[in-house]
């Protein structure tokens, strides 16, 4: 089983100190190290920052992901982890990346939703992880066609 | 030299043939953290796949799979060689030393090779030559990799001695909470895993002078030399351990709770530091858990008066301090009493009367209910011999006492012998929450003793966690109501509707149905309008001497029923 693909999404709340630029600094900081780390572990994911809350998506062998997830809650710039789902998957849903970014610009298109979202995802109603999925996964495919690949 | 040579002529020149003949692990790195080589040593260690398997692996999943390095320091590892990849800074400013158990540290040093190529050292340092290795054995906690008892007690015993006014040792003391159920989900291997992932996490938020210990099962320890700040440590450890963890594919999730003492002030020998972080644990636990205390004085108090209350309960059963009182039930129809609830009481040359709310808890925690249980069954006989017939004694009996049935059935039927009280006057009362911890060992023995003659009630009904179909497999011959639902009564509409619905629930299954606490004619009126059979209470009397009983029964009771 450990050899199994499985998927971790979580979500917490930022706790870097200083202002928004502070945090949009820290926060690039972040995603590189975690992809650089990524590609080492074969993790693949997203990561969204949206409304002073972080989302993260990770797919990858359970042992590398239960890795990773020490470090990441050993990390004081965000608290309230709230783990929504670490379940054994068929496939990945961010094959190819390392770790997106998914920050305001990104999911401009899509405010509304990301808030109603997070609100059902923090209070771990059935279902949020589903739909945290989707969200990350439209936001993700509209950056694909902006992009033109 | 290794298989693993991904380009002969530029590493051999660069390293000659040294590399291979050192005596601890050295591997070649590329950009991507990718083993290209392995010394010898490093082969030994590390065990890396084979070049055919993969010519190139990841130095994440060699270190991985060696197994003998854990998860926090294996990630450590992989972060300096990343900084020193990444060249942020001069070559060498990543070195870094990483604590594996007491005595055994891994140095690391990562310097560029050039070509792309960077060269990394782990060097093993352990304390003293053979002789310490022996004594690192004996305070090495296995499972963890951090120090034992032994180990913590003989660090801070040294730390006490220097005698230096500015250097104040603080020691924090945790455990996980609710750890014995998590160990029953997760299994012994998983519950293991568990306590690593929390070393793991315990090494990450500490500094690598401070000393680390598993005290025993899931209790730790650590040793700040300057605890000026503890109190910001102890927050932080809250914070962190009583995080989520993902153990084995499952999200598991504790709090821990934690004690802190600080020298000189909390205590100045290792025992009483300790002694007083538990007492400060204890605080924390009974505040609801992931929390901590700092011990204070206040709490050697309390722990010095629970063992004083502790020594004279031992004494009062055998210096005749125990005496029973006596509340009378009275049948709502016949406004006449039927029996008497047999309570104890202690009366403390000293303490004066304490009442059964505060001793009672503290007997069963220390594992004398079942003595004040025989003796209260054996008393409450004698003294209902002389009651006029067909008057019953209600006795309670604790969840201690069904856990040895033997002995309790035996206790029942040497009271009732003894005494020549017939056993259709006895009544048994037994709280739900007694039944729940091994009901099919209490239904076999209350059948039993219902098999005798005695009766038998259910106790505090509503209270616990009791099962409808508990009420019809157990030999219950009556059900009282507990006493929160009468004082409710008043205004309460939903309470009404209760005990309406435990009284109709007893008539059906043929029980007598008495209310608890009945301490107004009001009350009496609304519990006998729904359906109950008999009252207990205030208004009737309070608990009296056996010696009034004589004079109650000479009583009118219709005038308190009726005012």
């Amino acid at each position: 089983m450990p050899k199994t693909l499985r998927r971790l999404i979580y979500c917490s709340r930022n706790a870097i100190p200083g202002d928004a630029v502070a945090a949009e600094r820290t926060i690039q900081d972040i995603v590189l190290a975690s992809r650089r780390h990524n590609r080492v572990a074969g993790l693949t994911g997203a990561l969204m920052f949206t409304h002073g809350c972080f989302v993260q998506a990770l797919e990858g062998p359970r042992d590398a992901l239960e890795d990773v997830f020490e470090r990441i809650q050993c990390d004081e710039r965000h608290r309230d982890v709230t783990v929504l789902t670490f379940e054994p998957v068929a496939e990945r849903a961010f094959s190819g990346w390392d770790m997106e970014y998914l920050g305001d610009a990104e999911t401009a298109g899509s405010q509304a939703a990301a808030a109603a979202t997070l609100n059902g995802a923090f209070r771990q109603e059935a279902r949020s992880a589903d739909s945290v999925l989707a969200l990350m996964r439209g936001v993700v495919a509209r950056e694909k066609v902006w992009a033109g690949v | 030299m290794s298989a693993l040579l991904d380009d002969p002529d530029t590493i051999a020149s660069l390293t000659g043939g040294a590399l291979e003949q050192l005596p601890y692990p050295v591997v070649i790195l590329d950009r991507d953290l990718r083993l290209r080589l392995a010394n010898a040593e490093a082969r030994e260690r590390l065990k890396p796949p084979s070049a055919e398997e993969d010519p190139c692996p990841p130095f994440a999943s060699v270190l991985a799979r060696s197994g003998r390095i854990p998860a926090d320091v294996r990630l450590r590892i992989l972060s300096c060689c990343g900084a020193e990849v990444r060249g942020r800074n001069a070559p060498g400013k990543h070195d870094a030393v990483f604590a594996m158990s007491p005595g055994h540290t891994i140095a690391l040093y990562a310097r560029p090779l050039g070509h792309d190529r960077w060269m990394v050292v782990l060097e093993d340092r352990r304390r003293g030559a053979d002789s310490g290795m022996a004594a690192e054995e004996n305070q090495c906690d296995t499972l963890t990799g951090i120090g034992n008892r032994r180990y913590f007690e003989e660090q801070l015993a040294g730390a006490l001695r220097e005698d230096d006014p500015d250097r104040q040792p603080a020691i924090l003391v945790f455990d996980l909470d609710r750890f014995r159920a998590i160990n029953d989900l997760l299994g012994r291997s998983g519950g293991d895993a568990l306590l690593r992932a929390v070393v793991g996490r315990l090494r990450r938020a500490t500094r690598d002078a401070d000393q680390l210990a598993r005290l025993e099962g899931d209790q730790f320890a650590v040793l700040q030399l300057n605890g000026h700040a503890a109190d910001n440590l102890a927050a932080r450890l809250v914070d962190l351990l009583s995080r989520p963890y993902l153990v084995r594919g499952e999200v598991v999730t504790v709090g821990i709770s934690l004690g802190v003492a600080r020298a000189p002030g909390d205590g100045d020998s290792a025992a009483a530091l300790l002694h007083h972080a538990d007492l400060a644990l204890r605080e924390a636990k009974e505040a609801g858990g992931q929390t901590w205390r700092r011990f204070g004085q206040s709490m050697a108090d309390r722990a010095r008066s629970r063992l004083d209350l502790e020594s004279d309960l031992r004494k009062a059963l055998v210096l005749g301090q125990l005496t029973l009182a006596y509340q009378p039930k009275v049948n709502l129809r016949t406004q006449t009493v039927t029996g008497f609830e047999a309570l104890a009481r202690w009366s403390h040359p000293k303490r004066g009367l304490v009442p059964p709310g505060l001793f009672i808890p503290v007997a069963e925690d220390i594992g004398l209910i079942a003595p004040i249980g025989d003796w209260a069954l054996r008393a409450a006989c004698e003294d209902a011999t002389a009651w006029p017939e067909p008057l019953s004694v209600a006795v309670n009996v604790s969840a201690r006492q069904l856990d040895d049935g033997r002995h309790f059935l035996a206790q029942v039927v040497a009271s009732l012998r003894e005494s020549g009280l017939p056993a259709r006057r006895l009544e048994l009362e037994i709280t739900e929450s007694a039944l729940t911890r091994r009901p099919d060992e209490a239904r076999s023995l209350l059948r039993e003793l219902h098999a005798l003659g005695v009766r038998i009630s259910m106790d505090d009904f509503g209270t616990g966690y009791s099962s409808l179909s508990q009420l019809r497999t157990f030999p219950f011959d009556s059900i009282k109501i507990d006493r929160s639902f009468v004082s409710a009564l008043d205004g309460d509409n939903d309470a009404a509707a209760l005990v309406r619905a435990i009284a109709t629930l007893g008539a059906g299954l043929g029980m007598a149905v008495i209310a608890e606490g009945v301490e107004t004619s009001g009350q009496a009126r609304m519990v006998a309008a729904d359906g109950c059979t008999e009252i207990q209470g205030y208004l009737i009397s309070k608990p009296i001497p056996a010696a009034e009983i004589r004079a109650l029964l000479a009583r009118d009771l219709s005038v308190a029923l009726a005012s």
